[in-house]
């Protein structure tokens, strides 16, 4: 080990006492690169990868042979239970070196904090909200503490890309180089990446000077689809077959994850309280010993360390959990990782997938995919996709696709949060500084001065901001109330609200409880609401169509383009599903053959009163051309399932409609296709934008306009006689 | 047009091509605000006779506060008056937990000033000038101090001036008296047990030490004290409600103090904008105990009341403007000795143009005006072939105010 010279003697000791015998590829890579060069780095290796001493390594040499005059290296972790994990680890490391390492965050005590500040520790473990926390509120220590900032690590930097709290981050950091003047590097560390390119570009706030050391993706897991049916409970065997059917998959499952350690991923809280509850029941019962836990935002902090320290102990225990423990939270050796229902995206797929496999076996996954019959909603037209998107996330995955993290995002409402966080440190500030200090910041290179006019102009006339004869802008007094409020670092608002149910079924979650009459899109239809309950937050709907509140920002899941086409393969081209089993193989072929009977490998087929549109395009595109055909004169209404088929009521053919809308996409502004419906402030401050503003980002970031032309060549393709 | 001296005109014109307040010769351009200057010379009167006041002067940006109270300040040191001020800032407020009290302290007697001494640092000088007139007898010095000894902390500051004799005549570059009494002490183990005082000037006593000085003025054979504090509106524009909060009570114990009669020989001066004054939510208005004491003597029927305790300085009407834009004509003329070329009727036509073409006229300062009216008469002076008409048509005047940085539009 030539380089093992490089490191300080604690950390030879380290080593020494951890019996490692090597270095890992990726770890020689990026000493390489940290020691080597002056460049930002973004590391990519699966959980037990060794990314973190990577990262650390380098640092803490760096330090130990350097000591800072002040903080020397900030790590920032996107969950408080994370850092305090990443702490004892660093401790470790540490050892007897004299170098200190202190965590920062919501959980940590006043006093703790202010100790910090009056004696730097060399080494910082923060939360993004905590570090915008410090610079709102006690700017003057901030640059002095940061002044030698040597380095910034960013860990699951996949979570942060392409996210309002990753903006914000963003902002937090281009900030505090401006008021410290010191201009760290910065090291991104993730399970899952999108694409180099992109990652490099974020770590880099777009200027360039960033590497990547990758070695982590799908490529050699093992990721194996079950899919079972429930059939609608029948009163003439009083609901026996059903029972039947749900009892045979839990004990399936207890089989699973019986005896070892796992995590079964669901796609929502809700969903997930149910299966544990009836897992618990079903291992109580076979008299299994291993025990089934619960890990959610809504779970106290005390039964989620439970559920963390069970699996880190290694003796098998089956936690069933959200996108929560999807995180690098050190929970050990796993086994294998199961998911019910397929995940929102390959991302997630990925990063879930690289839970497992630590004792050296290769990453394993099962899925399984429940077709619910008395949901009548989970087929469309006989195609149970569900297990099509399984099987075509898959085999992206294993090709070592995930999805491109998503750009050209427009964040006013976190716009809105820096413009008052700027105010809150400064007197006497004028628009053109203003804009020159905030809107310079990376995440808001695409919004424009006069934007940013306005929105200034409008936070005047709400009463949020103030401006006086001089032209000073300072905070008002409803900003006033914003700024002091205690989560005013956080940009992010909380999770599931209400349930959304069909026939007592639940189709899904959104966050707010919407009004009766309202529409919702969820499950890729538009419903109705018709009763809404306050205890349980729950609303009632019945199928319907047209322009409809889509819980963007959360919940809803878009599908990519790829994704679709993959799923398109395999349900008509007939390509090759080699991750189902039995019952998944033969459900598929049934599948198949309702896809050829309604023409779901034709661009359009003719139904009654219209007819039926596969466009076979992303989720964006696909919402995108729905709104773009039901303005086409002639058409008489939509009804989508989204992102698969949308049948068009219309007298006119199917040929017109289409060139109609075509020639309709060239000339439409994005911004005019976006409806009162979807003006729904998710975002925390989003409510106190201007709805011009809203009305741009929502476009910006769910619509389409380039995805959804409809190409000649793809529908010649599909052998029909559609002109484009 | 009568004769200015020299280097008074000079250094005037010098000071309104920059857009700054001069420091002297402004009674050569005052116009207007008869009234308010009645008040101010009436107060001055009440002060000279023991008494005092406390007012605010309110006026939009740029209408002409700091004008104002540069003139009254000049006037009071004529009239034998000492004077101090200070521009509030970040730093120097009322009170804060930086200390920024004790700045604006610091910054007052700072620019202490007397008719001998009218830029300012006047205090060794005015303290030479009292040990002199007591012979340099501390006992004599110890017996004229006894008017101040119904004030706190007045044994500490008699036992400062009398030991500044002695640090003087000791020829010491470092004279504790004089730090401790500037405010340059900031704990008490810095200052030794040698000065023999117990307390330091700080945050939140250091008006009390500003009483002191006005009782001690009189004694040094001046009529009192006058004060200014400029830029109040720093205290609206902070962000923290609590910081305004204590700074608003602050000035409410001073203005109490003052107008109850609890100090003497001293009058207190504090600039802002009406916004300042009058915002019910954030300016002095929002501190009950302040807006029922302010509200008290304002418009009796329709009639400024110029004794109530706010003067409003209202903008210039245009014919007054046109007054001062002549005393500007004729004021570059005789500093660059030569003979006015450039006619009423010529000025009536400038004053129209630049309100025309303004962007929003009423907001047009009379700052604004003089410097670009200077401007325009350097122009015509150094090229005596120039065009009036087609210098002054279309022409705009450069506002104080970066365009960038306006946004119109605005609702509430």
């Amino acid at each position: 080990m030539s380089c093992l010279d490089d490191l300080p003697w604690f950390l030879r000791e380290y080593i020494h006492a951890s019996r490692w015998t090597g270095f890992r590829e990726v770890q020689l890579e990026a000493f390489g690169i940290l020691f080597g060069t002056d460049n930002h780095l973004v590391i990519s290796s699966g959980t037990s990868g060794g990314k973190t001493e990577a990262a650390l390594f380098p640092i803490i040499a760096s330090l130990y042979r350097d000591p800072p005059d002040g903080v020397g290296a900030l790590y920032i972790g996107p969950l408080k239970a994370l850092i305090n994990d990443q702490r004892e680890r660093l401790e470790e490391v540490l050892g007897e070196s004299g170098i200190r390492a202190e965590g920062w965050h919501g959980d940590i005590a006043r006093s703790a904090k202010d100790r910090a500040v009056r004696d730097p520790p060399d080494i910082l473990q923060i939360t993004p909200e905590s570090l915008q926390g410090i610079l709102t509120n006690r700017p003057e220590q901030a640059a002095e503490m940061f002044r030698s900032l040597r380095f910034v690590v960013i860990d699951e930097m996949h979570a942060f890309m392409g996210t309002d709290r990753g903006d914000q981050l963003v902002c937090c950091l281009s900030m505090l180089e401006r008021v410290a003047g010191c201009r760290p590097r910065r090291i991104g560390l993730s399970a899952t990446l999108p694409d180099r390119a992109s990652a490099e570009e974020w770590i880099s706030f777009g200027d360039g000077g960033a590497s990547t050391v990758r070695c982590f993706d799908g490529r050699g897991a093992t990721i194996t689809i079950e899919y079972n049916r429930f059939p609608q409970a029948d009163p003439s065997d009083g609901g026996r077959s059903r029972a039947v059917a749900v009892n045979a998959y839990y004990r399936r499952l207890l089989e699973v994850t019986d005896g070892c350690s796992c995590i079964v991923f669901s796609n929502s809280r809700i969903s997930a309280e149910r299966t544990a509850s009836s897992l618990s029941k079903v291992s109580e019962r076979a008299g299994s010993r291993c025990p089934v836990m619960i890990h959610h935002g809504s779970v106290s902090q005390e039964l989620r360390s439970a559920a963390e320290d069970a699996l880190k102990s290694g003796s098998g225990a089956t936690v069933v959990s959200t996108s929560t423990l999807e995180l690098g939270i050190d929970v050990g050796d796993l086994d294998r990782v199961v998911q019910i229902d397929p995940p929102h995206s390959c991302s997630s797929m990925v990063q879930r997938l690289g839970r497992s496999g630590r004792r050296g076996g290769a990453p394993e996954m099962v899925v399984f995919c429940n077709e619910d019959s008395s949901k009548w909603w989970s087929s469309v037209e006989g195609v149970y996709f569900d297990l099509v998107k399984a099987e075509a996330m898959a085999q992206l995955a294993e090709e070592g696709w995930t999805e491109p993290a998503p750009s050209g995002r427009l964040p006013y409402g976190l716009l809105y949060q820096q413009t008052l966080s700027y105010l809150k440190t400064r007197l006497d500030v004028r628009f053109t500084e203003l804009a020159d200090a905030v809107l310079g910041m990376p995440p808001f290179r695409g919004i424009q001065r006069e934007e940013y006019k306005g929105l200034v102009r409008h936070m005047v006339s709400i009463g949020h901001l103030q401006i006086l004869e001089d032209m000073t802008i300072i905070i008002g007094t409803e900003g006033d109330r914003v700024v002091h409020d205690r989560d005013f670092g956080a940009v992010f608002s909380d999770g599931d609200g209400a349930e959304v149910v069909c026939g007592g079924k639940q189709i899904g979650t959104v966050q707010k409880l919407p009004d009766v009459g309202g529409k919702v899109m969820l499950a890729g239809r538009t419903w109705r609401v018709v009763s809404v309950s306050d205890s349980p937050l729950r609303a009632e709907v019945v199928e319907d169509e047209g322009d409809a509140v889509s819980p963007w920002g959360s919940g809803c899941p878009m599908v990519h383009g790829e994704v679709m086409r993959r799923m398109r393969d395999i349900l008509v081209s007939g390509a090759p599903a080699h991750h189902l089993d039995e019952a998944g193989m033969g459900r598929l072929e049934a599948c198949r053959v309702a896809a050829r009977a309604s023409g779901m490998g034709e661009l359009v087929t003719a139904v009654p009163g219209g007819f039926a549109l596969h466009p076979w395009v992303g989720s964006a595109a696909f919402d995108t051309l729905r709104r773009i055909v039901s303005r086409v004169k002639g058409v008489r209404g939509v009804r989508a399932v989204a992102p698969y088929v949308m049948y068009v009521r219309t007298d006119l053919d199917p040929d017109s409609v289409l060139r109609s809308a075509e020639s309709l996409r060239l000339r439409t502004a994005p911004e005019s296709l976006v409806c009162p419906e979807d003006d729904q402030p998710s975002g925390r401050y989003d409510a106190y934008l201007p709805a011009e503003l809203r009305r741009r980002a929502f476009a910006a970031e769910m619509l389409d306009i380039e995805g959804c032309r409809l190409s000649r060549r793809s529908s010649e393709e599909r052998g029909s006689s559609f002109p484009f | 047009m009568q004769e200015i001296p020299r280097r008074t005109l000079v250094t005037l014109m010098n000071a309104l091509s920059s857009g700054v307040v001069p420091r002297r010769g402004l009674e050569y351009i005052a116009v207007g605000r008869r009234k308010e200057t009645e008040t101010f010379v009436s107060d001055l009167e009440d002060t000279a006779a023991g008494g005092g006041a406390f007012r605010f002067v309110s006026g939009r940006y740029g209408n002409g506060k700091s004008f104002m109270t540069q003139m009254i300040r000049n006037y009071a040191m004529e009239q034998g008056f000492v004077v101090m001020d200070a521009d509030l800032s970040v730093n120097r407020r009322l009170t804060g937990s930086k200390k920024e009290g004790l700045n604006t302290y610091r910054e007052l007697v700072r620019n202490m000033a007397v008719k001998a001494r009218p830029e300012g640092g006047a205090m060794e000088s005015v303290l030479q000038t009292w040990i002199e007139s007591s012979e340099g007898d501390p006992a004599v010095m110890r017996d004229r101090l006894t008017s101040l000894s119904h004030l706190t902390y007045s044994q500490d500051f008699s036992a400062a001036l009398i030991r500044y004799r002695d640090d003087v005549s000791s020829g010491d570059e470092d004279m504790p008296s004089l730090r401790w009494l500037k405010g340059e002490y900031e704990s008490r183990s810095e200052v030794g047990g040698a000065l023999g005082v117990h307390s330091l000037i700080g945050d939140s006593n250091w008006y009390d030490f500003i009483k002191l000085w006005a009782e001690f003025s009189r004694v040094a054979g001046y009529k009192g004290l006058i004060v200014f504090l400029d830029e109040a509106v720093v205290l609206y524009k902070l962000p923290s409600k609590a910081s305004r909060s204590n700074n608003y009570e602050r000035l409410l114990t001073i203005f109490n103090d003052i107008m109850q009669g609890k100090s003497s020989y001293m009058s207190m001066y504090v600039c802002g904008t009406p916004e300042f004054i009058e915002d019910p939510r954030r300016g002095l208005f929002s501190y009950e105990a302040l807006r029922s004491r302010l509200t008290a003597g304002r418009y009796e029927s329709g009639y400024d009341n110029y004794l109530g305790p706010v003067i409003n300085l209202r903008p210039l009407t245009p014919e007054e403007v046109y007054v001062l834009l002549r005393r500007i004509r004729d004021l570059h003329s005789q500093r660059y000795g030569y003979e006015p070329t450039v006619t009423d009727a010529m000025l009536e036509e400038y004053l129209r143009a630049v309100l025309e073409n303004a962007m929003s006229p009423e907001m047009l300062t009379p700052r604004e005006i003089t410097r670009d009216l200077i401007s325009l008469l350097d122009t015509l002076h150094q090229n005596p072939g120039a065009d009036f008409g087609r210098m002054v048509g279309g022409r705009t005047v450069d506002p104080d105010i970066d365009p960038d940085d306006i946004i119109e539009d605005l609702e509430v």
